[in-house]
């Protein structure tokens, strides 16, 4: 348990860390998929981590171990040690304003685009074209129908300067690019990694490398949908240079030269065996955090059963006595 | 290549694309032209017809045929949450994928020495 508690936040470090290196090396569509699984697990399971060894430390003061009815003197006998679970708590504690900051942030944005795709959902062409003097495209998601909720379909917008940019062949191939991150939902992996980066800061890295990853994935299929890898570098070349006057100092998203130079290069390794490698790093912080619950509940069955044994005959004083009765029955516990 | 099978909405997309970079009034034989890919001459005339009642194209006769113009997104709230969306691109973008990203001096570099200073 000790190893299997830690391996989690280990894996939130390592993944913040190489995350975005080991991306730029797998195919952009396996590695989309890799990173935001590997995102939310790390995530989920890293604060799972931090609140198990909080708890652990928390339950040793007597008063809140009495109030949980679990025996104290088992819970100071834990695996975890006083100073990693105040070390936890303190983490989780600092983490706090990150994530808050960082939740309000993703909620406004994520608002934002869902006022765009409202004020789209009246627009009777699945284009709109918005006049502009910054050569620029996206795709706006659209929400499938819910309950009491219509459905709202994709669109995607255009400016004017940058359908005037590009010719026919790379018009069509900056469609493509676009219905290709529509039809794959990647606006979905985006958000789930944001979401990851929100509960564990650690993680801040990995929206930019997913967003690299859509886009590489969105330039692989509009190469294979229109046949040509040279339009659509040219198409982003063109309009990029003609954004030139307007530059601002490289920004997180600026990979225009990477994305152009992987079209024109022949089409990405599989490289199998590192996303086999990822896989499994992902499983197996899985099953550490499966493991390390599991026996963090064992345990606390254990100091459960403890105290009910050294309560069985003094119900009539239950707490006064507790800590001195308890030791004899210690010897039962540690099965 | 440019006669391959598009998805549904591509021709749509790509007949109002060639009026708006054509910058004028454009004729159907003149759009066919612009957007290429073997389309027929009653498919183009089909989807600007299509447009046009969709009002986001207008037309004047020209000669024996009408020529066509896009119209100015008109619904102020659309145009309004477009801005905010393209303001967006200095901020860190969450969920919504554009195009283009900010582009450094790098990025230019590589982009010249790629493509030539032509693309």
């Amino acid at each position: 348990m000790t190893v299997n508690i830690y391996l989690p936040l280990l894996a939130a470090l390592v993944l913040g860390a190489a995350g975005p290196a080991v991306g730029r090396r797998l195919p952009p569509a396996v590695a989309t998929v890799l990173l935001t699984a590997a995102a939310v697990v790390t995530a989920v399971t890293s604060v799972a981590s931090l609140a198990l060894l909080t708890g652990l430390i928390v339950l040793r003061v007597p008063e809140i171990a009495a109030e949980g009815r679990l025996s104290d003197a088992v819970l100071m006998r834990g695996p975890v040690s006083p100073l990693a679970g105040a070390v936890a708590g303190i983490a989780l504690l600092a983490l706090l304003p990150f994530a808050v900051r960082a939740g309000i942030r993703l909620w406004r944005e994520s608002a934002r685009t869902y006022r765009l795709a409202k004020a789209f959902s009246a627009h009777p062409a699945s284009i709109a074209v918005i006049q502009d003097p910054r050569a620029q495209a996206f795709a706006v998601p659209g929400i499938p129908s819910l309950p009491g909720h219509a459905a709202i379909p994709t669109r995607i917008v255009a400016t004017d300067s940058l359908l005037r940019t590009l010719d026919e062949a790379q018009r069509r191939a900056m469609f493509a690019h676009e219905q290709a991150h529509l039809r794959r939902r990647h606006h979905l992996y985006l958000l789930l990694t944001n979401l990851a980066a929100v509960a564990n800061p650690l993680l801040w890295r990995l929206p930019d490398a997913v967003t690299e990853a859509t886009e590489r994935w969105a330039d692989e299929d509009a190469a294979v949908a229109v046949g040509d890898r040279e339009v659509l570098a040219r198409a982003l070349g063109r309009a990029a240079l003609s954004n030139l006057p307007r530059t601002v100092p490289a920004m997180a998203q600026a990979h225009v030269g990477q994305r152009v130079r992987a079209l024109m290069a022949p089409p990405p390794p599989r490289r199998r065996a590192l996303a086999v490698l990822v896989g499994i790093a992902i499983a197996v912080t899985v099953w550490a955090s499966i493991d390390s619950a599991r026996e963090t509940e064992n345990f606390f069955d254990t100091a459960r059963n403890a105290w009910h044994i050294a309560h069985e005959h003094t119900t009539e004083h239950p707490t006064a006595h507790a800590q001195s009765v308890d030791r004899p029955h210690l010897v039962g516990g540690r099965d | 290549m440019a006669t391959g099978r598009r998805p549904s909405g591509a021709l749509e997309q790509e007949v109002l694309a060639a009026l708006w970079a054509a910058g004028r009034p454009l004729t159907p034989a003149a759009v066919q032209e612009q957007v290429g890919g073997g389309l027929a001459y009653t498919t183009v005339k089909t989807i600007l017809d299509r447009l046009h009642e969709k009002k986001m194209l207008t037309r004047v006769r020209e000669g024996k045929a009408y020529a066509y113009t896009p119209v100015v997104e008109q619904s102020d709230l659309a145009a309004e949450a477009m801005r905010a969306a393209l303001e967006g691109s200095t901020d860190r973008p969450a969920v919504l994928s554009k195009f283009l990203g900010e582009i450094s001096p790098d990025d230019a570099a590589v982009i010249r020495e790629l493509l030539g200073d032509s693309p």
